[in-house]
C-alpha cells in the first residue's frame, strides 16, 4: 500500500513537470517494480526519464523528480523493521553520494564524478557488515545455567 | 552476514546505470544508481535489525531427556525455539509493541522478513536418528522438534549452542544459542553391586584362603602322636625327647587352588534394563575372583554355560595371557536370549540314591553323606533295579526311582550340570568351581553345586536373585521381600553343605529396598 500510494505521488510530480508523458515515467518504474523489485524499478524509471530528454528540464524540476523517486524508495522500507532507521540510512548514503558528487564534479570527469558517487554506497556497506561483525561477538546474550545434575536417576 | 547472489545482482545494475549515464552523457542515470546503492544499504540495515531482534527475542532450549545415562541409551532430546517480544523499533506498527507467546502481532509478523531456522547442537559423539531442527515461519511465535539420540559413547558430553541461521534474499546470517546442557555418559557396568550374605555385605576372594588340609608345607599346624606309617623324617625331636614318645609334626599344606569360573550367561527371564542385569554383577564379580587369583598365581579357568551348553572354555593356567584371555572372554560376555531350563522347583528335596542302589532321602542341605549323586540316567535305572521288589522298603521306594530317571535325565542334560560335571572330570587334580548363576533353575543349581561338592573340594556359588532384576522395579515390596526370602531360604541350604559358600549378588539399592519393606510392621 505505501508503495502504491508512493507511485501515485511520483505519477502526479512527473506529470507536473513533465507533462503527459509523466505517466510513461510513473508507469515504467511502478511495471519496473512489480516484476523485479524496487531497484530495478528505480533502474527502470531511470532510463525512461532519459528518454525524456532531462537535459531540457530546470535543476530544481529534475530534484523534485528525483525526490519522487526517493519516496518510492522510502516506501519500500515503511513496511519493514525499523523503517525509520532504514530510511535514514538509505537518506545518508544519498547525502553522502551528493556530497562527493559536488566535491569531485570539478575534479574528474562528469561521469567519473558520477560514478564515485553512485559506490559511495560500497564503503557504507562494508561499514554496517564489520558493525556487524562486532556486534555479533559482543552481543551475544550470556547463556542461561546449565542444569548438571540429573534429574532422574536412570537406573530406577 | 553472508550475502547472497542477488546483492551483487543488485551492485551490477548499479554499474549498468553509471555506465548507461556515461554513453550517453547524463548525469540521470548515475543518480538512479545511487538510489539503487541506497535501497541496497537500506535492505541491509532493515537485515542487521532484524538478526538483532532474533538474537535479543528468541529464546532455543535443547533438552535432553536425562543428563544421566548409560552408553548405549536412547533418549529423546527436544529442540524448542520461542519468539518472545521485546521493545523492538518496528516503526510503523500500529499494534501493541508487546505481546505474550504464543500471540504474535500481525505487524511483527509483517516486519519479520526472515527465515530462521533453528538447529540443535548435537555432540559429536551423539547419534540423532534424523538432524533435529525446527524452522520458524513469519507467524510461528514457537516451535519444537523432538528426535532421538543414542549416547554410544561413555564420557561427558556437552551441548554445541544451537544454531539459528536468519535469512532474506539479500543476506543469511548464523548466530549461536542456546543453553549447553550436558549429559553424563556412563560406561556398563554393576554399580553398587552388593555380595554377600542375608544381606550382609562380604568380601570375595580377598584374604587368606585355608583348605583345611595337613600334608606339606613350611607352616607347622599340629603335633600328633607317631603312629605306624609315618616317616621317620617327620618325627619331631625336640617335642619326643621332651615328651618321651615319638611326636610327628605336621604343616599346613601348600597348594595351588585351581579355580575355574563357572559362568552362566544364560538370560534369566526377568531382567532388569541393559547395565544392571544378572549377568553384569556375575561378570563383575566373576573379574574380582579372576583378579584376585591372578593376584595370588593361582590357576584359573573359565567355563561360559550358554543354552546349548559351554560356549567357551579356557583351561585352567596360572600364565599372564590366560589370565588376560579370561578377563577379555568375561567383559565380552553378552545373554543369550531364551533360557528354557527348568524354573524353579521346590529345592529342598531331592531323592538321591547311593550308589549302591539304597535309597537315601537326602537334603540338599549338606549333612548327609558326601556320597557321589547320580548323574546319569543309568545309575538313575541301576538304583531302580536294586530295588527288586521284595520288602515293603522297596516297594515303596521303587515309584520314586522311577521317576528319578527322568529327573535325571533332565537334570543331567541341563547345561549348568553338565558343564560343571565336564569341567569336574576335565581337569585333573581338585579343582575349585565358582559357579556364577541366577535361581532361575534351582533345581538345576542345587544338582551341580552337590555334584561339585561330592568330587572336589566344595564351590563357590554366586547367585543372584532375579526378585532384585524385576523389569518393573519393585512395585510390589512385600511380594519381593516373601521371594527374597524363599531365595534366602534356598541360598542357606545350598551355604550350609560342607566345602560350600553361597553368596548373594545383586544391586544393593534394591536390596536395600526389599529388607526395609521386610523390617515394615
Amino acid at each position: 500500500m505505501p508503495v502504491a500510494v508512493a507511485i501515485g505521488i511520483q505519477a502526479v510530480v512527473a506529470v507536473a513537470i513533465l507533462g503527459p508523458a509523466g505517466i510513461v515515467l510513473a508507469a515504467v518504474t511502478a511495471v519496473g517494480l512489480v516484476l523485479a523489485g524496487t531497484p530495478y524499478g528505480l533502474a527502470a524509471g531511470h532510463v525512461a526519464l532519459v528518454g525524456l530528454d532531462p537535459s531540457t528540464l530546470a535543476v530544481d524540476s529534475l530534484a523534485a523528480v528525483e525526490c519522487a523517486f526517493f519516496v518510492v524508495l522510502a516506501a519500500s522500507f515503511v513496511r519493514g523493521p525499523a523503517a525509520s532507521r532504514v530510511i535514514a540510512a538509505a537518506g545518508v548514503v544519498l547525502v553522502a553520494g551528493g556530497s562527493v558528487a559536488w566535491l569531485t564534479h570539478g575534479l574528474l570527469a562528469e561521469w567519473a564524478t558520477l560514478a564515485v558517487a553512485a559506490f559511495m554506497f560500497a564503503p557504507i556497506y562494508y561499514g554496517i557488515y564489520r558493525y556487524q561483525l562486532v556486534r555479533d561477538r559482543t552481543g551475544r546474550r550470556a547463556d542461561e545455567p546449565t542444569p548438571t545434575e540429573a534429574p532422574d536417576d536412570p537406573t530406577a | 552476514m553472508q550475502a547472497t547472489r542477488r546483492p551483487w545482482e543488485i551492485a551490477a545494475l548499479a554499474g549498468f546505470l553509471v555506465g548507461y549515464g556515461a554513453v550517453v552523457g547524463s548525469p540521470v542515470p548515475g543518480v538512479g544508481a545511487l538510489l539503487v546503492g541506497a535501497w541496497l544499504v537500506g535492505r541491509q540495515v532493515a537485515f542487521v535489525e532484524q538478526v538483532d531482534w532474533i538474537r535479543t527475542g528468541l529464546t532455543v532450549s535443547q533438552r535432553p531427556a536425562r543428563t544421566r545415562a548409560n552408553t548405549g541409551a536412547r533418549d529423546q532430546v527436544t529442540l524448542l525455539a520461542t519468539m518472545g517480544e521485546r521493545t523492538g523499533p518496528v516503526d510503523g506498527a500500529d499494534g501493541p509493541q508487546d505481546s505474550e507467546i504464543g500471540a504474535f502481532p500481525e505487524e511483527r509478523a509483517r516486519a519479520r522478513a526472515v527465515d530462521v531456522s533453528v538447529t540443535a547442537g548435537v555432540p559429536t559423539a551423539a547419534i540423532v536418528d534424523r538432524p533435529l531442527s525446527v524452522q520458524l515461519d513469519a507467524t510461528a511465535s514457537e516451535a519444537a522438534a523432538t528426535s532421538v539420540v543414542e549416547w554410544p559413547v561413555a564420557g561427558r558430553h556437552e551441548f554445541e549452542p544451537a544454531s539459528v541461521r536468519v535469512r532474506d534474499r539479500l543476506f543469511t546470517e548464523t548466530l549461536s544459542m542456546g543453553e549447553r546442557p550436558t549429559v553424563v555418559v556412563e560406561a556398563r557396568q554393576a554399580s553398587s553391586l552388593h555380595v554377600g550374605e542375608g544381606g550382609e555385605r562380604i568380601a570375595v576372594g580377598v584374604g587368606t584362603r585355608d583348605d583345611g588340609r595337613r600334608g606339606q608345607g613350611l607352616e607347622p599346624a599340629a603335633l600328633r602322636k607317631y603312629t605306624a606309617g609315618d616317616a621317620a623324617s617327620k618325627i619331631d625331636w625336640k617335642a619326643t625327647a621332651r615328651l618321651s614318645t615319638p611326636y610327628v609334626r605336621e604343616y599346613e599344606a601348600e597348594t595351588d587352588r585351581r579355580t575355574v569360573l563357572v559362568v552362566d550367561a544364560r538370560r534369566s527371564p526377568a531382567v532388569d534394563g541393559p547395565g544392571s542385569s544378572p549377568l553384569d554383577h556375575l561378570t563383575s564379580v566373576a573379574l574380582s575372583i579372576a583378579d584376585d587369583a591372578h593376584k595370588h598365581g593361582d590357576p584359573l579357568g573359565l567355563v561360559v554355560v550358554g543354552e546349548n551348553g559351554i560356549n567357551t572354555r579356557i583351561p585352567t593356567s596360572r600364565s599372564a595371557d590366560v589370565s588376560g584371555r579370561i578377563r577379555n572372554a568375561l567383559l565380552d560376555l553378552e545373554p543369550e536370549p531364551g533360557r528354557s531350563g527348568s524354573g524353579p522347583v521346590d529345592p529342598t528335596t531331592t531323592a538321591t540314591p547311593t550308589r549302591d542302589g539304597r535309597a537315601l532321602r537326602e537334603t540338599i542341605s549338606g549333612r548327609g553323606d558326601t556320597h557321589a549323586p547320580i548323574t546319569t540316567t543309568a545309575d538313575a535305572q541301576a538304583a531302580r533295579v536294586a530295588l527288586d521288589g521284595t520288602s515293603a522298603f522297596d516297594r515303596h521306594l521303587r515309584p520314586f526311582y522311577a521317576d528319578r530317571t527322568a529327573y535325571v535325565e533332565r537334570v543331567a542334560d541341563a547345561p549348568l550340570f553338565a558343564a560343571v560335571d565336564q569341567e569336574l572330570g576335565r581337569e585333573s587334580g581338585r579343582i575349585w568351581p565358582v559357579i556364577l548363576t541366577d535361581d532361575t533353575a534351582r533345581a538345576e543349581l542345587a544338582e551341580a553345586v552337590s555334584n561339585a561338592r561330592a568330587r572336589g573340594d566344595g564351590a563357590l556359588v554366586a547367585i543372584a536373585p532375579t526378585v532384585l532384576y524385576e523389569p518393573a522395579g519393585l512395585s510390589e515390596l512385600d511380594q519381593a521381600y516373601d521371594r527374597y526370602v524363599e531365595f534366602e531360604s534356598f541360598r542357606r541350604q545350598l551355604g550350609r553343605q560342607t566345602g560350600i559358600t553361597a553368596l548373594e549378588v545383586g544391586p544393593a539399592d534394591r536390596l536395600d529396598a526389599v529388607l526395609e519393606a521386610g523390617d515394615r510392621p
